[in-house]
Protein backbone atom coordinates (compact mmCIF):
# COMPACT_ATOMS: atom_id res chain seq x y z
CA UNK A 1 0.00 0.00 0.00
CA UNK A 2 2.51 2.56 1.26
CA UNK A 3 4.61 1.53 -2.26
CA UNK A 4 1.72 1.97 -4.48
CA UNK A 5 0.83 5.57 -2.65
CA UNK A 6 4.68 6.60 -3.26
CA UNK A 7 4.44 5.35 -6.97
CA UNK A 8 1.24 7.48 -7.47
CA UNK A 9 3.17 10.06 -5.47
CA UNK A 10 6.21 9.84 -7.67
CA UNK A 11 4.25 10.37 -11.36
CA UNK A 12 2.56 12.92 -9.54
CA UNK A 13 5.45 14.63 -9.21
CA UNK A 14 6.82 13.91 -12.70
CA UNK A 15 3.43 15.21 -13.98
CA UNK A 16 3.92 18.43 -12.67
CA UNK A 17 7.60 18.76 -12.91
CA UNK A 18 7.34 18.38 -17.01
CA UNK A 19 4.65 20.78 -17.03
CA UNK A 20 4.91 24.13 -19.10
CA UNK A 21 7.17 26.71 -16.90
CA UNK A 22 7.28 30.28 -17.14
CA UNK A 23 10.58 31.49 -19.20
CA UNK A 24 11.19 34.64 -19.83
CA UNK A 25 9.74 36.28 -22.52
CA UNK A 26 12.35 38.91 -23.25
CA UNK A 27 15.28 36.39 -23.68
CA UNK A 28 17.14 37.36 -19.94
CA UNK A 29 19.17 34.48 -19.12
CA UNK A 30 17.41 32.90 -16.19
CA UNK A 31 19.89 31.23 -14.05
CA UNK A 32 19.51 28.32 -11.35
CA UNK A 33 21.05 28.16 -7.74
CA UNK A 34 21.43 25.88 -5.19
CA UNK A 35 22.66 27.71 -1.86
CA UNK A 36 22.08 30.44 -0.38
CA UNK A 37 25.26 32.53 -0.79
CA UNK A 38 24.65 31.85 -4.34
CA UNK A 39 21.77 33.28 -4.72
CA UNK A 40 23.53 36.71 -3.60
CA UNK A 41 26.59 36.45 -6.02
CA UNK A 42 24.99 35.90 -9.30
CA UNK A 43 22.43 38.70 -8.24
CA UNK A 44 25.39 40.84 -7.87
CA UNK A 45 27.05 39.50 -11.17
CA UNK A 46 23.77 40.03 -12.82
CA UNK A 47 22.15 42.76 -11.90
CA UNK A 48 19.18 43.53 -14.10
CA UNK A 49 20.86 41.33 -17.04
CA UNK A 50 19.47 37.96 -16.05
CA UNK A 51 17.10 36.67 -13.61
CA UNK A 52 18.54 34.14 -10.46
CA UNK A 53 15.89 31.40 -9.43
CA UNK A 54 16.58 29.55 -5.67
CA UNK A 55 15.76 26.21 -6.35
CA UNK A 56 15.25 25.06 -2.64
CA UNK A 57 13.25 27.43 -0.27
CA UNK A 58 14.11 30.13 1.76
CA UNK A 59 13.81 28.90 5.17
CA UNK A 60 14.68 25.22 3.99
CA UNK A 61 17.76 23.89 4.94
CA UNK A 62 19.98 22.40 2.31
CA UNK A 63 21.15 19.49 4.02
CA UNK A 64 17.81 18.20 4.96
CA UNK A 65 15.81 19.44 1.98
CA UNK A 66 13.61 16.91 0.34
CA UNK A 67 12.64 18.60 -3.42
CA UNK A 68 8.53 19.44 -3.80
CA UNK A 69 6.86 19.18 -7.26
CA UNK A 70 7.00 22.84 -7.86
CA UNK A 71 10.47 22.87 -7.11
CA UNK A 72 11.46 20.65 -9.95
CA UNK A 73 8.97 22.73 -11.96
CA UNK A 74 10.50 26.01 -11.45
CA UNK A 75 14.18 23.81 -12.79
CA UNK A 76 12.15 23.75 -16.20
CA UNK A 77 12.60 26.88 -17.31
CA UNK A 78 16.58 27.54 -16.50
CA UNK A 79 19.38 28.06 -18.62
CA UNK A 80 22.11 27.47 -16.51
CA UNK A 81 22.69 26.56 -12.78
CA UNK A 82 24.86 27.15 -10.08
CA UNK A 83 26.02 24.38 -8.15
CA UNK A 84 28.55 22.94 -5.32
CA UNK A 85 29.13 19.43 -6.93
CA UNK A 86 30.83 18.80 -3.55
CA UNK A 87 27.63 16.95 -1.43
CA UNK A 88 26.02 20.19 -0.30
CA UNK A 89 23.76 20.25 -2.71
CA UNK A 90 23.28 16.63 -4.10
CA UNK A 91 19.61 17.08 -4.00
CA UNK A 92 20.20 18.44 -7.67
CA UNK A 93 20.87 15.69 -10.05
CA UNK A 94 18.11 13.96 -9.39
CA UNK A 95 15.83 16.85 -9.51
CA UNK A 96 17.54 17.76 -13.10
CA UNK A 97 16.32 14.42 -14.24
CA UNK A 98 13.07 14.35 -12.90
CA UNK A 99 12.46 18.05 -14.67
CA UNK A 100 14.36 16.24 -18.06
CA UNK A 101 17.08 18.85 -17.71
CA UNK A 102 19.69 16.44 -17.60
CA UNK A 103 21.82 18.32 -20.21
CA UNK A 104 21.18 21.96 -18.22
CA UNK A 105 24.79 23.39 -18.10
CA UNK A 106 26.61 23.54 -15.00
CA UNK A 107 28.98 26.15 -13.04
CA UNK A 108 30.68 23.68 -10.76
CA UNK A 109 31.77 25.95 -8.48
CA UNK A 110 34.23 23.71 -6.92
CA UNK A 111 35.87 22.55 -10.20
CA UNK A 112 39.17 24.06 -11.00
CA UNK A 113 39.84 25.60 -7.93
CA UNK A 114 42.29 24.67 -4.87
CA UNK A 115 39.80 23.09 -1.99
CA UNK A 116 41.17 22.77 1.84
CA UNK A 117 41.14 19.19 2.67
CA UNK A 118 38.32 18.25 4.90
CA UNK A 119 40.04 18.67 8.87
CA UNK A 120 41.52 15.42 10.04
CA UNK A 121 43.84 15.65 13.06
CA UNK A 122 46.06 12.92 11.77
CA UNK A 123 47.24 14.39 9.21
CA UNK A 124 49.74 16.82 10.88
CA UNK A 125 52.60 17.12 8.43
CA UNK A 126 52.80 16.92 4.63
CA UNK A 127 55.99 15.00 2.62
CA UNK A 128 57.15 17.44 -0.48
CA UNK A 129 59.11 14.69 -1.59
CA UNK A 130 56.26 12.12 -1.85
CA UNK A 131 53.49 12.71 -3.75
CA UNK A 132 51.66 9.83 -3.57
CA UNK A 133 50.23 10.59 -0.33
CA UNK A 134 47.17 9.48 0.79
CA UNK A 135 44.74 11.78 -0.59
CA UNK A 136 42.33 13.85 1.93
CA UNK A 137 38.79 14.47 0.91
CA UNK A 138 38.13 18.00 0.25
CA UNK A 139 36.00 20.04 2.73
CA UNK A 140 33.04 21.22 0.84
CA UNK A 141 32.39 24.38 2.21
CA UNK A 142 34.37 27.04 0.02
CA UNK A 143 31.68 29.20 -0.25
CA UNK A 144 32.27 30.12 3.42
CA UNK A 145 35.06 32.31 2.64
CA UNK A 146 36.59 36.06 0.52
CA UNK A 147 39.53 34.65 -1.43
CA UNK A 148 37.69 31.49 -3.02
CA UNK A 149 34.59 33.22 -2.83
CA UNK A 150 36.10 35.64 -5.37
CA UNK A 151 37.76 33.00 -7.38
CA UNK A 152 33.93 31.11 -7.76
CA UNK A 153 32.18 34.66 -8.97
CA UNK A 154 34.80 35.44 -11.42
CA UNK A 155 34.31 31.77 -12.74
CA UNK A 156 30.77 32.72 -12.83
CA UNK A 157 31.21 35.54 -14.68
CA UNK A 158 33.24 34.16 -17.29
CA UNK A 159 30.78 31.09 -17.80
CA UNK A 160 27.50 33.68 -17.97
CA UNK A 161 29.46 35.98 -20.62
CA UNK A 162 30.26 32.99 -22.94
CA UNK A 163 26.31 31.72 -22.62
CA UNK A 164 24.96 35.34 -23.00
CA UNK A 165 27.88 37.54 -24.81
CA UNK A 166 25.67 40.64 -24.69
CA UNK A 167 26.09 40.70 -21.17
CA UNK A 168 29.72 39.64 -20.92
CA UNK A 169 30.80 43.18 -19.76
CA UNK A 170 28.73 43.66 -17.08
CA UNK A 171 28.72 40.27 -15.60
CA UNK A 172 32.97 40.87 -16.02
CA UNK A 173 32.74 44.35 -14.66
CA UNK A 174 30.00 43.67 -11.89
CA UNK A 175 32.25 40.44 -10.69
CA UNK A 176 35.27 42.61 -10.22
CA UNK A 177 33.79 45.68 -8.14
CA UNK A 178 31.62 42.42 -6.35
CA UNK A 179 35.06 41.03 -4.98
CA UNK A 180 36.54 44.56 -4.78
CA UNK A 181 33.78 45.00 -1.66
CA UNK A 182 34.19 40.97 -0.37
CA UNK A 183 37.70 41.41 -0.16
CA UNK A 184 37.77 44.85 2.05
CA UNK A 185 35.68 42.94 4.53
CA UNK A 186 38.58 40.69 4.52
CA UNK A 187 41.57 43.42 5.33
CA UNK A 188 38.86 44.89 7.94
CA UNK A 189 38.61 41.86 9.85
CA UNK A 190 42.84 41.49 9.26
CA UNK A 191 43.47 44.65 10.53
CA UNK A 192 42.57 44.11 13.85
CA UNK A 193 44.22 40.96 14.04
CA UNK A 194 47.71 40.99 15.12
CA UNK A 195 50.75 38.52 14.61
CA UNK A 196 50.31 37.49 17.96
CA UNK A 197 46.61 37.01 18.70
CA UNK A 198 46.75 34.82 15.46
CA UNK A 199 49.69 32.58 16.75
CA UNK A 200 48.41 32.11 20.25
CA UNK A 201 45.04 31.64 19.12
CA UNK A 202 43.72 28.20 20.33
CA UNK A 203 40.49 27.67 17.83
CA UNK A 204 38.00 24.66 17.68
CA UNK A 205 34.91 24.91 15.79
CA UNK A 206 32.07 22.50 15.65
CA UNK A 207 32.74 21.47 12.17
CA UNK A 208 35.28 22.02 10.02
CA UNK A 209 32.85 24.56 7.71
CA UNK A 210 34.93 27.31 8.73
CA UNK A 211 38.40 26.07 7.11
CA UNK A 212 38.53 28.37 4.27
CA UNK A 213 37.57 31.35 6.21
CA UNK A 214 39.96 30.98 9.29
CA UNK A 215 43.25 30.24 6.74
CA UNK A 216 42.52 33.14 5.21
CA UNK A 217 42.88 34.96 8.74
CA UNK A 218 46.11 32.45 9.50
CA UNK A 219 44.30 30.44 11.81
CA UNK A 220 44.18 27.40 12.24
CA UNK A 221 41.72 24.74 13.76
CA UNK A 222 42.93 22.81 16.95
CA UNK A 223 39.86 20.83 17.19
CA UNK A 224 36.45 20.11 15.52
CA UNK A 225 33.55 18.33 17.66
CA UNK A 226 31.03 16.70 15.11
CA UNK A 227 32.39 13.96 13.21
CA UNK A 228 30.42 14.34 10.63
CA UNK A 229 28.90 17.53 9.15
CA UNK A 230 25.51 17.18 10.82
CA UNK A 231 26.41 14.15 12.68
CA UNK A 232 25.78 15.08 16.37
CA UNK A 233 28.86 13.54 18.68
CA UNK A 234 28.26 10.48 20.54
CA UNK A 235 28.38 10.89 24.50
CA UNK A 236 32.03 8.78 24.74
CA UNK A 237 33.35 11.34 21.13
CA UNK A 238 31.41 14.18 23.08
CA UNK A 239 33.89 13.33 26.54
CA UNK A 240 37.09 13.32 24.43
CA UNK A 241 36.50 16.00 22.68
CA UNK A 242 36.17 17.89 25.76
CA UNK A 243 39.44 15.96 26.85
CA UNK A 244 41.41 17.24 23.60
CA UNK A 245 39.68 20.60 24.40
CA UNK A 246 41.12 21.17 27.84
CA UNK A 247 44.74 19.47 26.74
CA UNK A 248 44.93 22.30 24.27
CA UNK A 249 43.72 24.41 26.34
CA UNK A 250 41.39 25.74 23.58
CA UNK A 251 40.25 29.78 23.94
CA UNK A 252 37.48 29.70 21.87
CA UNK A 253 34.95 27.53 20.14
CA UNK A 254 33.13 28.87 17.04
CA UNK A 255 29.57 27.25 17.02
CA UNK A 256 26.56 27.65 14.39
CA UNK A 257 24.23 30.13 14.72
CA UNK A 258 21.77 28.66 12.63
CA UNK A 259 21.38 25.43 14.28
CA UNK A 260 20.89 24.35 17.79
CA UNK A 261 23.85 22.60 19.38
CA UNK A 262 23.31 21.36 22.73
CA UNK A 263 26.48 20.45 23.17
CA UNK A 264 28.00 23.25 22.66
CA UNK A 265 26.95 24.20 26.21
CA UNK A 266 28.15 20.92 27.56
CA UNK A 267 31.35 21.97 26.59
CA UNK A 268 31.68 25.91 27.81
CA UNK A 269 30.64 24.21 31.27
CA UNK A 270 33.15 21.67 31.23
CA UNK A 271 36.55 23.09 29.83
CA UNK A 272 35.14 26.95 30.16
CA UNK A 273 36.11 27.52 26.77
CA UNK A 274 34.18 30.78 25.15
CA UNK A 275 31.73 30.00 22.25
CA UNK A 276 30.92 32.30 19.63
CA UNK A 277 28.21 31.65 16.81
CA UNK A 278 29.07 31.70 13.15
CA UNK A 279 26.40 31.68 9.99
CA UNK A 280 26.61 29.16 7.71
CA UNK A 281 24.65 31.17 5.30
CA UNK A 282 22.62 28.63 4.82
CA UNK A 283 19.05 29.59 5.32
CA UNK A 284 17.24 32.70 5.77
CA UNK A 285 15.36 35.04 3.13
CA UNK A 286 17.13 35.15 -0.52
CA UNK A 287 18.72 38.80 -0.51
CA UNK A 288 21.24 40.08 -2.75
CA UNK A 289 23.24 41.34 0.02
CA UNK A 290 22.85 38.14 2.02
CA UNK A 291 26.30 36.86 1.77
CA UNK A 292 28.26 40.23 2.28
CA UNK A 293 26.39 40.56 5.50
CA UNK A 294 26.47 37.33 6.77
CA UNK A 295 30.44 37.66 5.79
CA UNK A 296 31.09 40.95 7.81
CA UNK A 297 28.95 39.46 10.49
CA UNK A 298 30.86 36.54 10.68
CA UNK A 299 34.47 38.13 10.74
CA UNK A 300 33.42 40.49 13.28
CA UNK A 301 32.65 37.58 15.13
CA UNK A 302 35.98 35.98 14.25
CA UNK A 303 38.29 39.03 15.17
CA UNK A 304 36.60 40.12 18.22
CA UNK A 305 36.55 36.49 19.50
CA UNK A 306 40.63 36.42 18.97
CA UNK A 307 40.73 39.87 21.05
CA UNK A 308 38.67 38.89 23.93
CA UNK A 309 41.01 35.45 23.91
CA UNK A 310 43.94 37.40 24.15
CA UNK B 1 65.99 -72.35 -40.15
CA UNK B 2 67.30 -73.24 -37.31
CA UNK B 3 69.42 -70.71 -36.30
CA UNK B 4 66.38 -67.80 -36.96
CA UNK B 5 65.39 -66.31 -33.48
CA UNK B 6 62.20 -64.74 -33.48
CA UNK B 7 61.99 -61.79 -30.97
CA UNK B 8 58.40 -61.75 -29.23
CA UNK B 9 57.21 -58.44 -29.28
CA UNK B 10 58.63 -56.36 -26.36
CA UNK B 11 55.95 -53.83 -24.40
CA UNK B 12 57.73 -50.86 -23.61
CA UNK B 13 56.05 -48.33 -20.89
CA UNK B 14 56.41 -44.72 -21.93
CA UNK B 15 55.57 -42.76 -19.01
CA UNK B 16 54.04 -39.20 -19.68
CA UNK B 17 56.01 -35.97 -18.21
CA UNK B 18 55.18 -35.14 -14.24
CA UNK B 19 51.63 -33.62 -14.83
CA UNK B 20 52.67 -31.63 -11.80
CA UNK B 21 55.58 -29.58 -14.23
CA UNK B 22 53.19 -29.74 -17.06
CA UNK B 23 50.31 -27.63 -14.92
CA UNK B 24 53.55 -25.42 -13.21
CA UNK B 25 54.68 -24.40 -17.00
CA UNK B 26 51.43 -23.96 -17.59
CA UNK B 27 50.54 -21.39 -15.06
CA UNK B 28 53.63 -19.67 -15.21
CA UNK B 29 52.86 -18.85 -19.01
CA UNK B 30 49.39 -18.06 -17.66
CA UNK B 31 50.40 -15.63 -14.90
CA UNK B 32 53.26 -13.60 -16.84
CA UNK B 33 50.94 -13.26 -20.07
CA UNK B 34 48.80 -11.82 -17.45
CA UNK B 35 51.34 -9.71 -16.05
CA UNK B 36 52.71 -8.44 -19.54
CA UNK B 37 49.28 -7.53 -20.30
CA UNK B 38 48.45 -5.69 -16.92
CA UNK B 39 51.88 -3.97 -17.85
CA UNK B 40 50.86 -2.76 -21.32
CA UNK B 41 47.18 -1.15 -19.97
CA UNK B 42 48.86 0.59 -17.59
CA UNK B 43 51.39 1.80 -20.21
CA UNK B 44 48.54 2.40 -22.51
CA UNK B 45 46.62 4.24 -19.69
CA UNK B 46 49.53 6.76 -18.79
CA UNK B 47 47.93 9.37 -21.48
CA UNK B 48 44.24 8.41 -20.15
CA UNK B 49 42.30 7.54 -17.09
CA UNK B 50 45.80 7.40 -14.49
CA UNK B 51 46.74 10.17 -12.59
CA UNK B 52 50.29 10.19 -13.83
CA UNK B 53 52.59 12.53 -12.19
CA UNK B 54 55.67 13.85 -13.74
CA UNK B 55 58.88 14.44 -11.61
CA UNK B 56 58.27 18.24 -11.49
CA UNK B 57 54.82 17.99 -10.17
CA UNK B 58 53.62 17.67 -6.91
CA UNK B 59 49.48 17.37 -5.74
CA UNK B 60 48.74 20.45 -3.87
CA UNK B 61 48.08 18.51 -0.64
CA UNK B 62 51.45 18.69 0.17
CA UNK B 63 51.43 22.71 1.31
CA UNK B 64 50.65 23.88 4.39
CA UNK B 65 48.06 26.12 5.82
CA UNK B 66 49.72 28.93 5.08
CA UNK B 67 51.26 28.24 2.05
CA UNK B 68 47.90 26.86 1.03
CA UNK B 69 46.23 30.02 1.41
CA UNK B 70 49.04 31.83 -0.99
CA UNK B 71 48.22 28.94 -3.55
CA UNK B 72 44.67 29.82 -3.20
CA UNK B 73 44.99 33.55 -3.58
CA UNK B 74 47.25 33.30 -5.91
CA UNK B 75 45.14 31.04 -8.56
CA UNK B 76 42.40 33.67 -7.29
CA UNK B 77 43.90 36.51 -8.83
CA UNK B 78 44.18 35.05 -12.21
CA UNK B 79 40.96 35.92 -13.83
CA UNK B 80 41.46 39.33 -12.58
CA UNK B 81 45.28 38.83 -14.12
CA UNK B 82 44.11 38.09 -17.22
CA UNK B 83 41.49 40.50 -17.26
CA UNK B 84 43.76 43.56 -17.12
CA UNK B 85 45.56 41.75 -19.86
CA UNK B 86 42.80 41.51 -22.57
CA UNK B 87 41.59 45.40 -21.63
CA UNK B 88 45.93 46.75 -21.38
CA UNK B 89 47.08 44.48 -23.93
CA UNK B 90 50.46 43.72 -21.70
CA UNK B 91 50.61 42.06 -18.65
CA UNK B 92 50.24 44.34 -15.82
CA UNK B 93 52.99 44.64 -13.70
CA UNK B 94 53.09 43.40 -9.95
CA UNK B 95 53.29 47.07 -8.68
CA UNK B 96 50.15 48.11 -10.81
CA UNK B 97 48.07 44.69 -9.36
CA UNK B 98 49.27 45.88 -6.13
CA UNK B 99 47.53 49.62 -6.96
CA UNK B 100 44.39 47.74 -8.41
CA UNK B 101 44.46 45.61 -4.68
CA UNK B 102 44.19 41.90 -6.03
CA UNK B 103 46.02 39.87 -3.29
CA UNK B 104 48.67 38.39 -2.92
CA UNK B 105 50.25 41.22 -5.04
CA UNK B 106 48.73 43.65 -2.04
CA UNK B 107 49.32 41.74 1.19
CA UNK B 108 46.78 44.12 3.49
CA UNK B 109 44.61 40.82 2.06
CA UNK B 110 46.61 38.36 3.45
CA UNK B 111 47.37 37.21 7.35
CA UNK B 112 50.10 39.20 8.90
CA UNK B 113 52.89 35.97 8.23
CA UNK B 114 52.01 35.60 4.51
CA UNK B 115 52.77 39.62 4.31
CA UNK B 116 57.24 39.51 4.14
CA UNK B 117 56.33 38.58 -0.31
CA UNK B 118 57.37 40.68 -2.17
CA UNK B 119 56.31 40.26 -5.78
CA UNK B 120 58.21 41.19 -9.39
CA UNK B 121 57.02 40.43 -12.89
CA UNK B 122 58.91 38.67 -15.47
CA UNK B 123 57.17 39.49 -18.98
CA UNK B 124 58.00 36.72 -21.39
CA UNK B 125 55.70 38.71 -23.91
CA UNK B 126 53.66 35.50 -24.86
CA UNK B 127 54.10 34.56 -20.96
CA UNK B 128 54.26 36.17 -17.51
CA UNK B 129 56.30 34.69 -14.51
CA UNK B 130 55.66 36.65 -10.76
CA UNK B 131 57.63 35.47 -8.99
CA UNK B 132 57.10 35.87 -5.10
CA UNK B 133 60.34 35.87 -2.43
CA UNK B 134 59.42 35.75 1.49
CA UNK B 135 62.12 38.24 2.27
CA UNK B 136 61.64 37.69 6.23
CA UNK B 137 62.38 33.98 5.75
CA UNK B 138 59.19 33.65 7.66
CA UNK B 139 57.80 31.47 4.87
CA UNK B 140 60.08 28.51 3.11
CA UNK B 141 58.84 28.67 -0.25
CA UNK B 142 59.47 30.88 -3.35
CA UNK B 143 56.51 31.08 -5.68
CA UNK B 144 56.43 31.93 -9.62
CA UNK B 145 52.50 32.41 -10.48
CA UNK B 146 53.19 31.68 -14.74
CA UNK B 147 50.58 32.86 -17.47
CA UNK B 148 50.86 31.58 -20.78
CA UNK B 149 48.91 32.71 -23.86
CA UNK B 150 48.94 29.79 -25.98
CA UNK B 151 47.96 31.56 -29.05
CA UNK B 152 50.66 34.12 -29.02
CA UNK B 153 53.80 32.42 -30.50
CA UNK B 154 57.05 31.22 -28.50
CA UNK B 155 56.00 30.02 -24.69
CA UNK B 156 57.30 27.56 -21.76
CA UNK B 157 56.94 24.11 -21.63
CA UNK B 158 55.11 22.10 -20.06
CA UNK B 159 52.07 23.22 -20.09
CA UNK B 160 47.99 22.01 -20.05
CA UNK B 161 46.95 22.04 -23.69
CA UNK B 162 48.56 22.28 -26.97
CA UNK B 163 49.81 25.25 -28.72
CA UNK B 164 46.90 27.03 -30.20
CA UNK B 165 44.40 25.94 -28.31
CA UNK B 166 40.80 26.89 -29.19
CA UNK B 167 39.63 25.71 -25.90
CA UNK B 168 42.50 27.45 -23.61
CA UNK B 169 43.54 30.92 -24.51
CA UNK B 170 45.73 30.84 -21.47
CA UNK B 171 47.06 28.20 -19.62
CA UNK B 172 48.09 29.13 -15.98
CA UNK B 173 50.07 27.19 -13.28
CA UNK B 174 51.53 27.61 -10.09
CA UNK B 175 54.96 26.71 -9.40
CA UNK B 176 57.15 26.88 -6.05
CA UNK B 177 60.80 26.47 -4.34
CA UNK B 178 61.29 25.04 -0.86
CA UNK B 179 63.83 28.13 -0.05
CA UNK B 180 61.97 31.48 0.58
CA UNK B 181 64.42 33.61 -1.50
CA UNK B 182 65.21 31.78 -4.47
CA UNK B 183 65.69 34.16 -7.34
CA UNK B 184 64.29 33.81 -10.95
CA UNK B 185 65.56 30.96 -12.86
CA UNK B 186 63.67 32.37 -15.91
CA UNK B 187 61.64 30.33 -18.40
CA UNK B 188 63.01 27.05 -18.04
CA UNK B 189 61.35 25.92 -14.24
CA UNK B 190 61.27 22.17 -14.15
CA UNK B 191 65.28 22.06 -15.06
CA UNK B 192 65.90 24.57 -12.21
CA UNK B 193 64.11 22.14 -10.19
CA UNK B 194 61.07 23.77 -9.58
CA UNK B 195 57.67 22.37 -8.56
CA UNK B 196 54.29 22.45 -10.19
CA UNK B 197 51.17 22.07 -7.45
CA UNK B 198 48.51 20.59 -9.30
CA UNK B 199 45.30 19.95 -8.05
CA UNK B 200 44.13 16.20 -7.71
CA UNK B 201 41.41 16.65 -10.12
CA UNK B 202 43.70 19.10 -12.49
CA UNK B 203 42.88 18.77 -15.85
CA UNK B 204 47.08 18.99 -16.82
CA UNK B 205 46.92 15.21 -15.13
CA UNK B 206 44.20 13.59 -17.54
CA UNK B 207 44.15 15.76 -20.73
CA UNK B 208 46.36 16.06 -23.20
CA UNK B 209 49.40 18.57 -22.45
CA UNK B 210 53.00 19.36 -22.97
CA UNK B 211 55.98 17.97 -21.04
CA UNK B 212 59.39 19.32 -19.66
CA UNK B 213 62.34 18.14 -21.93
CA UNK B 214 63.85 15.74 -19.49
CA UNK B 215 60.17 14.26 -18.26
CA UNK B 216 60.41 11.11 -19.28
CA UNK B 217 60.76 9.08 -16.43
CA UNK B 218 57.66 7.26 -15.88
CA UNK B 219 57.75 6.39 -19.53
CA UNK B 220 61.03 5.16 -19.40
CA UNK B 221 60.06 3.18 -15.73
CA UNK B 222 57.08 1.22 -17.76
CA UNK B 223 59.54 0.00 -20.06
CA UNK B 224 62.17 -0.94 -18.04
CA UNK B 225 59.60 -3.49 -16.68
CA UNK B 226 58.55 -4.87 -20.17
CA UNK B 227 62.31 -5.79 -20.94
CA UNK B 228 62.90 -7.28 -17.27
CA UNK B 229 59.81 -8.76 -17.64
CA UNK B 230 60.37 -9.91 -21.53
CA UNK B 231 64.13 -11.08 -20.45
CA UNK B 232 62.52 -13.71 -17.34
CA UNK B 233 60.35 -15.06 -19.87
CA UNK B 234 63.28 -16.20 -22.70
CA UNK B 235 65.15 -16.99 -19.45
CA UNK B 236 62.51 -19.45 -18.90
CA UNK B 237 61.50 -20.69 -22.56
CA UNK B 238 64.86 -20.61 -24.41
CA UNK B 239 64.11 -20.72 -27.85
CA UNK B 240 65.46 -24.01 -29.28
CA UNK B 241 67.81 -24.34 -32.32
CA UNK B 242 65.99 -25.88 -35.55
Amino acid sequence: MVRALGSIAMVFIILLANAPSIRASDGRLQIGVTLHPYYSWVTNLAGDAADVLPVIPAHADPHAYQPRPEDIRRLSGLDVIVVNGLGHDDFIEPMLAAAGQQDLPRVNLNEGIPLVPAWNPDVATRDRDNPSETQQPPNSHSFISIISATQQIHHIAQVLGRLDPVHADVYENNARSYAKRLRTLLSEALSRLTTNSIKEAKIAAVHDGYSYLLQELGLELTAVIQPRHGIEPSPRQLADSIKRLKRADVDVLFTEMDYVKGFADVIREETGTRIFKLTHISSGEYTPDQFEKAMAQNLNIIAGALQQAN
Amino acid sequence: MHGVEVHQPREVVVRADSSHRETLILVLTIVLLASLMALRFLAVNEAGGEVQLHPYQRIDNIFSKEERTMYRTLTASISEVVALRNREGLWPEAALLEDEEIPPFNNQFLPPTLRGYTWVGYDGGSWIDYLGQDETGTQKLTFILRLIDLHAGYHPHPHLGIDYDPKLPVATQVWFFPEPERAYPGERLPEAGWLWAVRPDDPVLRRASTVAPDAKANTEDVEAIFRDAEQAFEAMFPEKPN
